[in-house]
């Protein structure tokens, strides 16, 4: 155990000697908040402050009901939404005419929901949400996202009826003009939408400190210090444990940092407390970790580990969906994407952080992380070779 | 004698080339055996694979009676390792090196101990990274030897070094000795082999192609003695050729050997013939064959160049 402890000093004292490493250490999560705060969260004050700008929300109502009303009630509730309700035809005019920049469709059997709660999941049935959200605005299909799965979800207990039906423009058939859009409205600008797109940048960067920190062993490898270190009686899982230790440390604190700053420097709304969001963030850096060390044991030189790990975190950036609304990829995009660890955590972090409601289930997605973990750290341990 | 490494038709393949080719030997507790021979000629792949960090294809290994690919740990925690072109972490500072590997082993060496051993007490507290390549080979050689183990495997340990700091190692490699340790080393510096090795197996291309100490060596291979002539006069001269006591003569780039059974009667027949074609005979040597001409003698090849 002493030896052990030993080990992680000394690869701390490594690591940490280096002048440019320490720096880059601290310095790259406070520019990364800095820089999405800068740009994306509300120029003055707080979130949720009114601070005059509004985005146009059109709501249609197909039938009369208490659960659309309070639907409607809750987008009414966000300070930076003006909502209207229109009719189908009237909303629809207006989105394509550029007015209204959010569509969303309550239909009328929206209202057997909260009656037939039971039946509903039992039998599997699905109830679609048209919502049409024009592409410059695709942040606040995570508000949508939030506010129809959390009423359901009251109702419900989970999501898993409501599917949001996305279009970003109006088809033909559907017979409203198609004009181009006088969009006077900055986007951006006034709302905070760091709420909506921190969580899943902050899930990408764990991703990629998660793989591309673990190369340092291959740098090992190639100064030949592995080879000596399994000379000695230096056990391989203690070896990896510290190595992996570190790597999950250092991620840890700088999402962290990332998640402190944005809180407030940046008006970061945090739905949960820091021990809960600290949680998932250490789950997610711990599975993202325990891939990268997994894929380096499939490389030979610092080149090919880096190789690997560009493509991984390429599919993943692509096919996890952090850069789309879910809701807006074609059927099949959805199913590979479930197949993809990073949509979990994105899941994961969007839910911890900014309260939105797991689209997977919190259970799925724990399990999802811990199983990822776990399988890694046994194919590395099991693939480990010091030579 | 207890026999601490037994080796027994081994054999390493990397593609087509056959690293290691059905290498057999044995080595007894408390000797120091060298492997010597040319680059490439597969020390490092043997080495490596006695240590219990590189597999072979096929063959037998024990160590201290225990196979290392079998029971690596069982091995590793017996023996110390200096590993051929081996960094360790750079920013760590020389002692903090040592304390470091030193943890690794049930029964280390005292730290401070082992630097004094290597003579870098002065430079124990700078980092490695600004150490020299002598002083960061020495540093790898204390690796070895902190370990406390019962055998010390050390892969080339005076590469790098100048002429003192390689007599110095030699030393210490002695005190290794006579602490009663076994020690494994390869070279390919003959003076090295013949001075501190109880036995040599020399090797070239994966095999075996000579096994023993070195006085045995050389004599089984050169019951002569040479001389050698470095006066440009007699470069070249064909009446060398017709003394009756010289079996061979041997004309190299700056000088010329002959070889000799009875050395008396070479000097005698040189200076006679020296005379009558009217030379100073000033200017020769007598050189007892070393392991470098056993090699020449078995390989066609020197060593080094
Ligand atoms: N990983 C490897 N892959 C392919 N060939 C290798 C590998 N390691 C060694 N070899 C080859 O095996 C042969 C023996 O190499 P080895 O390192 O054992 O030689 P050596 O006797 O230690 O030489 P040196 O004095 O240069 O250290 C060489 O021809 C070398 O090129
Ligand atoms: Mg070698």
């Amino acid at each position: 155990m002493k030896a052990f402890f030993q080990l992680l000093t000394a690869n701390m004292k490594e690591i940490f000697r280096d002048r440019m490493q320490f720096w880059w250490f601290i310095l790259f999560p406070v520019l990364f908040v800095t820089g999405f705060g800068v740009v994306y969260s509300s120029t003055g004050g707080p979130a949720g402050e009114d601070n005059g700008i509004k985005f146009e929300v059109s709501i249609v109502k197909e039938g009369e009901g208490a659960f659309a009303a309070a639907i409607t009630e809750a987008f009414e509730g966000v300070p930076e939404f003006a909502v209207q309700t229109r009719t189908k035809s009237e909303a629809l005019q207006d989105f394509a005419t550029g007015k209204s920049g959010l569509v969303i469709i309550l239909p009328a059997e929206l209202e057997v929901l909260p009656v037939a709660a039971d039946n509903l999941i039992d039998e599997d049935r699905r109830i679609e949400i048209p919502v049409y959200c024009r592409p410059d605005q695709f942040f606040l299909m995570y508000a949508v996202n939030k506010i129809l799965h959390g009423a359901e979800k009251e109702v419900l207990g989970q999501p898993s009826v409501m599917e949001i039906k996305l279009n970003t423009a109006i088809t033909h058939d559907e017979g409203a003009k198609d004009e181009p859009g006088n969009k006077n409205d900055a986007p951006g600008a006034g709302f905070n939408i760091i709420d909506y797109i921190l969580p899943g940048i902050l899930a990408m960067t764990l991703m990629q400190l998660g793989l591309f920190g673990s190369i340092r062993v291959l740098a090992l490898r190639v100064s030949r210090i592995l080879k000596l270190l399994g000379s000695t009686p230096l056990p391989r899982g203690m070896f990896l444990a510290g190595e992996i230790l570190i790597r999950v440390g250092m991620s840890f604190i700088q999402a962290l940092i990332v998640i402190f700053i944005g809180h407030y420097g940046f008006g970061l709304t945090l739905a949960n407390n820091w021990l809960y969001i600290a949680g998932w963030v250490l789950l997610g850096t711990a599975a993202f970790v325990s891939m990268g060390y997994m894929f380096t044991t499939f490389a030979k030189t610092i080149e090919s580990g880096n190789a690997i790990m560009q493509l991984v975190q390429l599919l993943m950036m692509f096919l996890s969906g952090i850069f789309m609304p879910l809701d807006l990829l074609p059927g099949y995009l959805q199913t590979v994407m479930r197949f993809i660890p990073l949509t979990y955590l994105a899941d994961g972090m969007r839910h911890a952080i900014a309260g939105n409601p797991s689209l997977y289930g919190i259970t799925t997605d724990l399990a999802v992380l811990l199983g990822i973990t776990i399988f890694c750290l046994i194919t590395t341990v099991k693939r480990f070779r010091w030579e | 004698m207890m026999t601490v490494i037994e080796v027994k038709n081994l054999i390493k393949k990397y593609g087509n080339l056959k690293a290691v080719d059905n290498l057999s030997f044995s080595v007894s507790k408390g000797e120091i055996f060298g492997m010597l021979g040319p680059n490439g000629a597969g020390k490092s792949t043997t080495f490596e694979i006695i240590v219990g960090i590189l597999r072979r294809d096929s063959g037998d290994v024990k160590v201290l009676g225990v196979d290392p690919e079998k029971q690596p740990e069982a091995v590793k925690s017996r023996i110390g390792v200096q590993l051929q072109a081996a960094q360790t972490f750079r920013k760590l500072t020389v002692r903090e090196t040592l304390k470091l590997f030193a943890g690794f082993y049930p029964n280390p060496l005292p730290v401070d101990e082992t630097i004094a051993q290597v003579d870098l007490v002065e430079k124990m507290n700078s980092r490695v990274e600004t150490r020299s390549g002598g002083q960061r080979q020495r540093l790898s050689v204390a690796i070895a030897m902190i370990s406390n183990g019962e055998i010390i495997f050390l892969d080339e340990p005076t590469t790098g070094l100048d002429p003192q700091a390689r007599r110095d190692l030699w030393g210490s490699i002695i005190e290794l000795k006579n602490l009663g340790k076994t020690v494994f080393l390869t070279t390919h510096f003959m003076e090295e082999a013949q001075k501190l090795c109880d036995r040599v197996a020399i090797i070239d291309y994966g095999k075996i192609v000579a096994l023993g100490s070195p006085q045995e060596l050389i004599t089984a291979h050169f019951q002569e003695m040479s001389l050698e002539i470095v006066q440009p006069e007699l470069r070249n001269e064909p009446k060398l050729r017709e003394l009756t006591s010289v079996t061979e003569v041997i004309e190299l780039n700056d000088l010329t050997v002959l070889r000799t059974p009875n050395l008396t009667a070479t000097i005698q027949e040189l200076s006679a013939l020296t005379k009558t074609l009217g030379i100073k005979l000033d200017d020769f040597r007598i050189r007892q064959a070393n392991l470098e001409d056993v090699f020449l003698k078995l390989t066609g090849r020197r060593i080094k160049q």
